[in-house]
């Protein structure tokens, strides 16, 4: 009985039965732990995710453990770029796999859900951020006034070098930040084709080096020349030198 | 992408989490979003993620703090003097991003050891350091600096300073300072900047000044800066030594008149 083949069987709160390698589902610390300490051939109940969200995960955690064992020829970029494809779902399900990788202890996917959230939130000023997330506003107007005193110098724009999170960009509007450029380091979140027709006029200015932020923080950059016409889907760093009004 | 769920129904630990992929900057400016929020992001957890590694080696045993907020907040609005007082060391308030300022002690200066006719060593009240270098008279004017590239922060952009003041500054209107900035072995980037901060000083045949050329500027704590140069640290396995020069060699003439604080490293961050 090769250990190759062992499976491993997970019932959900729905009442759906997966069965799985056991290679697979152990990238789950819980399962790991429950399937270590317990009966082997029982069904494990993972009670609070639903079928949905598990197929999801086990789709997250094969691919994983293919890439990393080689069984999948796939380039760590390449990976990542699958990783940034996966969490490009709206805003329950993504919350869904916050909780489930929390309960079973997936660290890789928990750091790659959250990331995907705080990028949702960097740059952003309060109230942008309660609209994205529909947050209600609790504090009394004076509490308010206060927490934003106490934290002033973080609202406080500087002119030097900036950054701006670009959720949607008109190619006049990339040329226009061009000519203020002096640096050479990227980050753009976009829509990815009108990216790449405002990358291509860069490639006119000084040299400029494109680096893609991973989804997980834990993969390395990687380096991208601006001729590439495939620079993907995620953020691409962008700095440069600008003043702007908060 | 416009959300119905409610982020801070989230676990704590996941907020917090979050939260610490953004920036202090960001953390800061999440505080007056709702109550929630704010306890998320006055955590311990949250501000424990933006301090440096190894934070507790650099915080004197006398001081002590009433949150990691607060001890972050101290760490970047005073600078604390490190390797028996010869780097001072701060970070970047709005990214948590390591800065440092290298004092004239842990600089190369040539024509600076043995004889205090060229450059001496004065205390002024102030300066960062307990001793600072005046410059009385040299015709050769080169310093150096380096610093490990491992104590820089990752994925950082940064950009080097010489850090001074001028008291009956001479001789350096006929040349600008040639300064620069790169891991030793590598090319580097460049900078010329004159020295001297009046530009009528500069003698006609000097002139029109090119573009480039800078002239020094005037920072919030009274010393005057020129820029030495950038350094994008990645962060890579094989880290080696930035090294950081500022040399007047052109002109053979006598100059002086100049008091070196040291050399800055300070990064430079998205707001």
């Amino acid at each position: 009985m090769g250990s190759t083949s062992t499976k491993i069987k997970l019932r959900t709160s729905d009442q759906k039965v997966f069965e799985v390698e056991k290679a697979v589902a152990v990238q789950s610390q819980t399962i790991k732990y429950i399937y270590e300490n317990g009966c082997p051939d029982s069904v494990i109940h993972v009670h609070s995710v639903s079928g949905d969200i598990l197929s999801k995960i086990l789709d997250y955690c094969k691919k994983h453990v293919n890439s990393a064992a080689g069984k999948e020829d796939i380039s760590p970029e390449e990976l990542y770029e699958w990783d940034a494809n996966f969490v490009k779902v709206d805003q329950n399900t993504l919350f869904d796999l916050i909780l489930a990788a929390n309960c079973l202890k997936i660290e890789s996917l928990l750091d790659l859900t959250c990331q995907t959230v705080a990028n949702m939130i960097k740059g952003k000023r309060p109230e942008e951020i309660r609209t994205t997330f529909n947050i209600k506003n609790d504090y009394t107007i004076e509490a308010e006034e206060a927490v934003r005193r106490e934290n002033k110098w973080a609202f406080d724009m500087l002119g030097g070098v900036g950054t701006m999170v670009i959720e949607e960009l008109a190619d006049d509007t990339m040329s226009k930040c061009v000519t203020n450029t002096k640096s050479r380091v990227c980050v753009i979140a976009a829509n990815q084709i009108v990216m790449m027709r405002s990358i291509s006029k860069l490639a006119n200015k000084k040299s400029i080096d494109v680096y893609k932020q991973p989804q997980n923080p834990t993969t390395p950059r990687i380096k991208e020349s601006v001729k590439q016409r495939n620079v993907g889907t995620g953020f691409i760093e962008l700095f440069f030198h600008f003043k702007c009004k908060m | 992408m416009c959300g119905t769920l409610d982020l801070s129904a989230l676990p704590l630990d996941c907020i917090t989490l979050i939260i610490s992929f953004t920036s202090p900057r960001d953390a800061c400016r999440l505080s007056p979003v709702s109550t929630a929020f704010n306890s998320a992001t006055e955590s311990d957890a949250v501000w424990e993620s933006f301090l440096p590694s190894q934070y507790q080696a650099l915080i004197p045993s006398s001081l002590s703090f009433s949150s990691k907020k607060q001890l972050y907040l101290s760490l970047c609005e005073n600078p604390l003097l490190i390797e028996a007082g010869r780097k001072s060391f701060w970070m970047e308030r709005g990214s948590g991003k390591k800065c440092y300022m290298l004092s004239p002690r842990d600089l190369t200066i040539i024509c600076s050891v043995d004889t205090p006719w060229y450059w001496r060593w004065v205390s002024i009240p102030e300066a960062r350091f307990d001793e600072v270098a005046e410059l009385r008279l040299v015709c050769w004017f080169e310093i150096r600096g380096r610093i490990s590239v491992s104590m820089l922060s990752p994925m950082t952009y940064y950009k080097a300073y010489l850090v001074y003041r001028v008291r009956n500054i001479y001789g350096f209107q006929f040349y600008p300072a040639q300064l620069s900035v790169g891991v030793v072995g590598t090319e580097g980037s460049r900078r010329a900047a004159y020295l001297e901060p009046e530009r009528d000083r500069i003698p006609i045949d000097r002139q029109p000044i090119p573009n480039d050329v800078q002239f020094p500027k005037a920072r919030v704590d009274g010393w005057l800066e020129v820029e030495m140069g950038e350094f994008f640290n990645e962060g890579c396995v094989d880290d080696g030594e930035l090294e950081m020069s500022a040399l007047e060699i052109q002109g053979g003439n006598e100059k002086g008149g100049l008091i070196l604080q040291g050399i800055e490293i300070r990064a430079i961050t998205p707001n």
